[in-house]
């Protein structure tokens, strides 16, 4: 599956900030990821900031980077200004769909 | 999930092969038979109740938001239970005294509970594969299924259901349930991860998961009623069998109406849990 721009970009970051090898960035965005149940094709920006805030940091950490969390709040501060674009995310129709069931006539 | 194996056919065998009144065990019957029957109506109505009145508000919701996965569901719902059970009912009274009106009330139960599973999937497809085209296959091979079966029954004597006819609706009602348990248990590990970083809600993880082993009940309830009569024959133990069915009835019935509609207590427990799966995370 084809990497989203977000994700793209999150890793030419994360190699620069944490001076680890192109592919090694990769698959450890990939891991925290996939800890957080989102995937490298359609993860959009407020989802990468979640995984940054709370997942990196230990998978950082895992791989003996040090300082992870200063390493993360940089990369928050940059993907927060990327350009967000909507990509079809079917864990997240598929939640919408049967948050929707519970709405018909019941309370909240 | 639709009570596709609900806890009356629990002195029947798959999809015709029923035991006469005469071939029980008395001793058996006579023990606890009045109880369990009692049982198995209450757990029998609770179910038909419950899916009933999903069924109305899913099929309302779809009016209101014209999307095809509530209608799909609210079908489901509507054509085991609001079809397919009253007939039942009705032919297992009258099977003794008119057996070919009974067997007419159950061609069109069995009708209503095939054209269930073909409404599941499509149900599944809509709510968990929106996107995709693919699960087209998987709603084909039910359909295709469940009209073989429903044919096969149409064209036999009462009780003679050809193997074949069998088969073809145990496909039909095993990939369709077996495919909701797999999409909704799947979805929520996913939910379950995001909800751990704030990215999903906790309640319909919860909501989804329940959907799930609901699924997974009535798929147990089933094997475990096709077991005991590929076990015992003619000899099946009732009252146990109609016990355990009944139970998981019940289970189905339960998780069914709190994964759709969770009380206000329960939705505070799935809240509690949400903190936990934080504090993990």
């Amino acid at each position: 599956m084809a990497e989203s721009p977000v994700f793209q970009q999150t890793v030419s970051e994360l190699a620069l900030e944490a001076s680890l090898e192109p592919k090694d960035a990769r698959s450890t965005l990939r891991r925290a990821l996939a800890a957080g149940g989102l995937d490298a094709g359609t993860v959009r920006v407020g989802q990468m900031l979640a995984v940054l805030r709370h997942l990196l940091p230990a998978a950082l950490r895992a791989r003996g980077v040090g300082a992870a969390e200063t390493i993360c709040t940089q990369l928050v501060e940059r993907v927060a200004r990327m350009e967000d674009r909507a990509i079809p995310d079917a864990v997240q129709i598929a939640e919408a769909t049967f948050a929707r069931f519970g709405s018909g006539g019941s309370h909240s | 999930m639709p009570p596709l194996g609900y806890a009356g056919q629990a002195q029947d065998a798959p999809l015709g092969h029923r035991n006469e009144p005469e071939e029980r065990p008395h001793a058996e019957a006579a023990t606890g038979g009045s109880v369990i029957d009692a049982l198995a109506l209450f757990a029998a109505l609770a179910t038909w109740a419950v899916s009933t009145v999903l069924a109305v508000r899913l099929v309302a919701l779809s009016r209101r938001t014209g999307e095809a996965a509530e209608l799909w569901v609210g079908l489901a719902y509507l054509l085991a239970s609001g079809v397919g059970v009253p007939p039942f009912i009705l032919a297992n009274h009258l099977r003794v005294t008119d057996p070919v009106a009974a067997q007419l009330w159950l061609l069109v139960a069995l009708g209503g509970f095939l054209a269930s599973c073909v409404a599941l999937s499509l149900g599944v497809w809509r709510t968990f594969r929106a996107t995709s085209r693919w699960p087209l296959a998987i709603v084909l091979v039910v359909a295709v299924a469940a009209a073989r079966a429903f044919l096969a029954a149409l064209r036999s004597d009462p009780g003679r259901v050809p193997a074949s006819g069998i088969a073809a609706g145990a496909v039909a009602f095993s990939v369709a349930l077996s495919w909701a348990a797999l999409e909704s248990l799947s979805l929520a590990s996913v939910l379950r991860r995001r909800a751990s970083i704030g990215l999903a809600s906790p309640e319909v993880h919860q909501r989804v998961r329940l959907w799930g082993i609901a699924a997974l009940l009535t798929l147990a309830n089933a094997t475990f009623g096709t077991a005991m009569y590929f076990l015992y024959g003619t000899n099946v133990p009732v009252v146990t069998t109609r016990l355990v069915q009944t139970a998981f009835t019940l289970l189905v019935t339960a998780a069914t109406w709190i994964s759709f509609f969770p009380p206000e207590r329960v939705r505070r427990w799935m809240r509690s849990r949400a903190a936990s799966i934080r504090r993990v995370g």
